[in-house]
């Protein structure tokens, strides 16, 4: 699974975004903690931000043996690195001093019996802080060693590949991809560590509140595999074409392929979540069989992100490299894939699949949009809540049909102008939904009742986002 | 039930359709959206099922 580090960089590059990422997830758990004036969760957060603190010393220590290995590659320059050094040393500097605050507050309330609100907002001011240098420290990291992030979108050879595309040979894929994708593809993988270690520990300490803060991330997490894949397959075309010194199309090949499994792990993962979270509001607890069944998921998904992260990295990281990569770009899945769903045959199915998938989506979403504003006041909420499960199996039919109908002519997609739209939508969309389930005052509207103000503005969001992306999609031809 | 057999009837004629004139494009699409919304309204019945027992109980 090559989660041991073979590697004073492959170390930093396994653990440097914990501080970035991780906290952002820690964050919305603390948030969560604060709002729901959960004692236990407050306790785990304050934990796992001293954790954060006492790894900024294995970050500086492998960030600075691996200044070496990485001055060697041809285009790093001592800027680059001093200026990823200056930000990090002020970022983990202010990351410590929270992990003391933290830490002391974990103790004092513990000798005390209580929290106080002052430390507790203390404590999440400076993590705000810390989140905002920690960008900063990435964003001048990620520019030593991805080169490619300084290149404006260049013209590409007649690559003679078959595209059923309008776009004129000669039009290169944006970098933009790759540097979304670089951004993109540590949220889905922090997140499930951060989720599986608070749902482990809301299951060890049987805290509602946690276990359910938990399904939320993971089904964050499952709705965030679908922009990640996306903008890793246009980033192997800003990779590809036109072709890149030492960027190899099999280890991308290899990369893809895991990343295929890892998708449909987030999916089972996210989808289980949901369904749980969604029952949670009529049953009023947890089925144990269910929250096992989320914790497998996530197990293997982790497994399945973990080797698909490693073989990410074997790319454009050749310092990290212990083995030689791969050299036949035809030995794996996805480029059969990209074949066979050309074929009509394959392609015009699926295609019908989407269809009917958009149907159930914008029928559901609708329906209950309409209720929060206001329609058909005679039902309580918690009925129309009851269809939200058919929306969910509509975007888990979308997200397969559309990965396949995507592999059919990846480059014509990724160069339109309302697919990258599309995707943020489905993101902005799906993260909305959840809204409904999570929602006290929203499940509290009986019959005969007004939906709250705030319901009715998530409902505009919704409906405006899941209309965009049926717009996105349709308007791909066109615009 | 008599809507279940005159749906049924009409589906096995556009599926026999399809075969027999090779329109196997038709006869796939009509398999897989079969197949797909099946799985759906079982989830869903499973589902809800639950949550009338839980509203009855």
């Amino acid at each position: 699974m090559h989660v041991i580090p073979e590697s004073w960089s492959h170390l930093h590059i396994l653990i440097s975004l914990f501080p970035l990422v991780g906290l952002l997830f820690v964050l919305g758990f603390y948030a969560t903690s604060i709002v729901t004036n959960n004692d236990g969760l407050k306790r785990v957060c304050l934990a796992v931000i001293v954790g954060l603190g006492v790894l900024s010393i294995p970050i500086y220590v492998s960030g600075i043996y691996s200044i070496m290995p990485v001055s060697a590659r041809e285009g790093v320059t001592e800027d680059l690195i001093n200026a990823h050094y200056d930000w990090s040393i002020f970022a983990l500097l202010v990351l410590i001093g929270v992990a003391f605050a933290a830490g002391y507050e974990y103790m004092r309330a513990d000798k005390v019996g209580r929290f106080s609100a002052n430390a507790l907002h203390l404590v999440l001011g400076l993590s705000l802080i810390t989140l905002l240098l920690m960008v900063a420290s990435g964003e001048s990291g990620w520019r030593i060693n991805h080169q490619e992030l300084g290149l404006s979108r260049v013209a590409s050879a007649a690559s003679g590949l078959p595209s059923g595309s309008d776009i004129p040979e000669g039009q290169g894929t944006p970098q933009a991809w790759s540097h979304w994708h670089i951004i993109l593809n540590h949220f889905p993988s922090l997140g499930l560590v951060i989720a599986l270690g608070y749902f482990i520990a809301g299951l060890v300490m049987n805290n509602d509140t946690m276990k359910r803060a938990s399904l939320v991330l993971f089904t964050i997490c499952g709705i965030l595999g679908v922009p990640t894949y996306v903008t890793g397959a246009s980033s192997m075309w800003a990779l590809t074409d036109p072709p890149m010194e030492n960027i190899s199309q099999a280890a991308i090949n290899a990369h893809r392929d895991m990343a295929l499994w890892t998708l449909f792990g987030l999916a089972a993962t996210g989808v289980t979540a949901y369904l749980e979270l969604w029952r949670y509001r009529y049953k009023g607890q947890f089925s144990r069989n269910a929250l096992y069944t989320v914790l497998a998921f996530g197990v293997i998904t982790l497994g399945l992100i973990a080797e698909t992260g490693h073989r990410g990295g074997q790319i454009n990281h050749p310092e990290i490299r212990t083995e030689p990569l791969p050299t036949d770009a035809a030995a794996y899945l996805s480029p059969g894939i990209e074949l066979r769903i050309n074929d009509v045959l394959w392609f015009v199915p699926w295609q019908t699949v989407h269809f009917f998938g958009y149907c159930l989506i914008f029928g559901t979403v609708f329906a209950v949009v309409l209720r929060v504003f206001g329609f058909w006041k005679s039902m309580p909420f918690s009925a129309v809540h009851r269809l939200l499960p058919l929306g969910v199996m509509g975007v888990v039919m979308n997200v397969f049909s559309g990965m396949l109908m995507l592999l059919a002519d990846t480059f014509r997609y990724v160069n339109s102008n309302s697919f990258p739209p599309k995707m943020a939508f489905i993101v902005i969309g799906g993260c909305a939904v959840l809204y409904f389930s999570l929602s006290e005052s929203l499940w509290q509207t009986k019959a005969g009742e007004e939906a709250p103000m705030a319901a009715k503005w998530v409902a505009g969001v919704t409906l405006l986002a899941w209309a965009g992306v049926i717009m996105g999609g349709r308007l791909i031809p066109y615009v | 039930m008599i809507v279940w057999i005159v749906a049924g009837i009409l589906i096995a004629l556009a599926l026999i359709y399809g075969l027999a004139v090779g329109q196997y494009v038709l006869f796939w699409t009509i398999v897989l959206a079969l197949v797909v919304m099946s799985g759906v309204i079982t989830i869903m019945y499973c589902l809800n099922r639950e949550v009338e027992k839980s509203n009855h109980s």
